[in-house]
């Protein structure tokens, strides 16, 4: 697991996004404040409407403010699933009865509110962003520029949130926090169930979101696969390899691409220096199908089965 | 030379090969072969230096002048150690297939889905639908 950052600025860029909108015309009748959290500066334009200048925003600029060069910028990715998931919190918040996936007002699209977006075409912005900035929420008369928070990310993905430790995967610069399991936020009491595997399977698919159930359904334990979910062993290896088969609830194999089948298939394993310890692994329904539990294995490594099976040398 | 095969050490698997492909080559007494969000790591530990090569496709290798230590940094659980022969060995990491990665409308099976014990993969076009396991 990395940490995007260990601190922000919390204001130090302040000035750099007053600087930016001056060059960009917007800067006139406004003020600059640093919002707590992502969430909080949602809201807050949501009650103060937008300035409407930013409509045309980028098509603004001043020549002196263009980069060189265009640097590869990172994180743009994290940043957009961040504000993607601050729109969906202040929807719900603001009309839950009446919720309904509707179009990203103007004024929240990352085109309009992201560093990442501006720091290709601003050396303003992209000096804010080197000192913390993340966003910056254009409300009428006033600017809401938010810190990046601190993140953990999964292994191998600069873009996803993850932490399965008991952690918030994201904090903000006011303390508060999130957790996520590769990528997809979770409420705190159901992170708990689901890291601690107590959530069963038919909890897992009445969960209302397609990527909460995807990754919820990994966490299950093996007792529960079997014992209460009726997962069927369908083969078990030379090397002692366990392959399981399991029918998917009508909610979760919903949410699978076209073509998928009904089940998922995992296997089931001990460790080689501690046979005591179990492990289960989710296994691509392609090779999965073809029942040869060994066969996952080697898949897994990206080696030829007979490869796999002529291992000697374990530990 | 004995026939070498290749070796596992949890989620890292050490594979022989004849030669190492051309890349950035770096002597060292240590190599991470075997990265863990938790610190764990598993390393080759060695009192003299060998070659650590990054393929240009990222691929990880190591050649080794006499037979080295694999360790699993850990205090608890840790996977045994493992003594590697020498010679030149590719370097790979288990990887847990992640539904969520699969594109929105899956190809057409290019076999039927009965039992099939010959692996016919394109190991680069499933990495891309894969994840690295947890440790």
């Amino acid at each position: 697991m990395q940490l995007l950052a260990e601190t922000v600025s919390a204001v130090a860029f302040l000035d750099l996004v007053a600087e930016f909108c001056a060059y960009r015309g917007v800067a006139a009748r406004t003020r600059f404040t640093a919002a707590p959290s992502l969430d909080e500066a949602v809201r807050i334009i949501g009650v103060k409407g937008p300035d409407r200048r930013w409509r045309t925003i980028n098509t603004r600029g001043a020549a002196s403010d263009v980069p060189s060069t265009s640097e590869a910028i990172t994180a743009a990715a994290l940043e957009r699933r961040l504000l993607a998931r601050a729109v969906t919190v202040e929807r719900q918040r603001s009309t839950p009865a009446a919720w309904s996936p509707s179009p990203t007002p103007w004024y929240l699209r990352p085109i309009v509110v992201s560093s990442a977006h501006f720091a290709r075409s601003s050396l303003t912005i992209g000096r804010a962003r080197a000192l913390g900035l993340g966003w910056m929420l254009p409300a009428n008369g006033e600017v809401l520029a938010v810190a990046m928070p601190v993140v953990r990310l999964a292994e191998g993905g600069s873009d996803v949130p993850h932490d399965d430790t008991g952690r918030p995967a994201v904090v903000w610069p006011n303390g508060t926090a999130d957790h996520y399991l590769q990528g997809a936020w979770f409420a705190p009491e159901l992170y708990r169930h689901v890291i601690a595997g107590e959530l069963t399977l038919s909890q897992v698919a009445a969960l209302p979101d397609a990527d909460q159930r995807s990754v919820a359904l990994t966490y299950l334990t093996f007792q529960r696969l079997v014992g209460q979910s009726g997962a069927l062993l369908i083969d078990r290896g030379a090397k002692g390899t366990r392959l399981y088969r399991l029918r998917l609830p009508a909610s979760i194999a919903a949410d699978r691409p076209v073509g998928y089948g009904p089940f998922d298939y995992f296997i089931h394993m001990n460790d080689a220096s501690h046979p005591e310890r179990e492990f289960i692994e989710w296994v691509e329904p392609a090779v999965g199908r073809r029942g040869d539990a060994e066969l996952c294995q080697a898949h897994a490594f990206g080696i030829t089965r007979e490869q796999w099976l002529a291992i000697v040398d374990e530990g | 030379m004995s026939r070498r095969s290749a070796i596992r050490h949890g989620e890292v698997l050490l594979l022989p090969v004849e030669r190492v492909p051309e890349g950035v080559r770096e002597k060292v007494g240590e190599c991470i072969v075997g990265h863990s969000e938790s610190g764990h790591h598993h390393v080759l530990e060695s009192e003299s230096t060998f070659a650590q090569i990054v393929a240009a496709n990222g691929d990880l290798y190591v050649d080794l002048d006499t037979p080295t230590p694999l360790r699993h940094r850990k205090s608890h659980h840790q996977h045994r150690e493992l003594l590697i022969p020498a010679g030149a060995w590719r370097v790979l990491k288990k990887t847990e297939f992640d539904v969520r990665t699969l594109p929105a409308v899956l190809p057409e099976p290019a076999v039927r889905p009965e039992r099939n014990r010959t692996p016919d993969r394109d190991p680069e076009l499933d990495r891309r639908w894969r994840r690295s396991v947890r440790d």
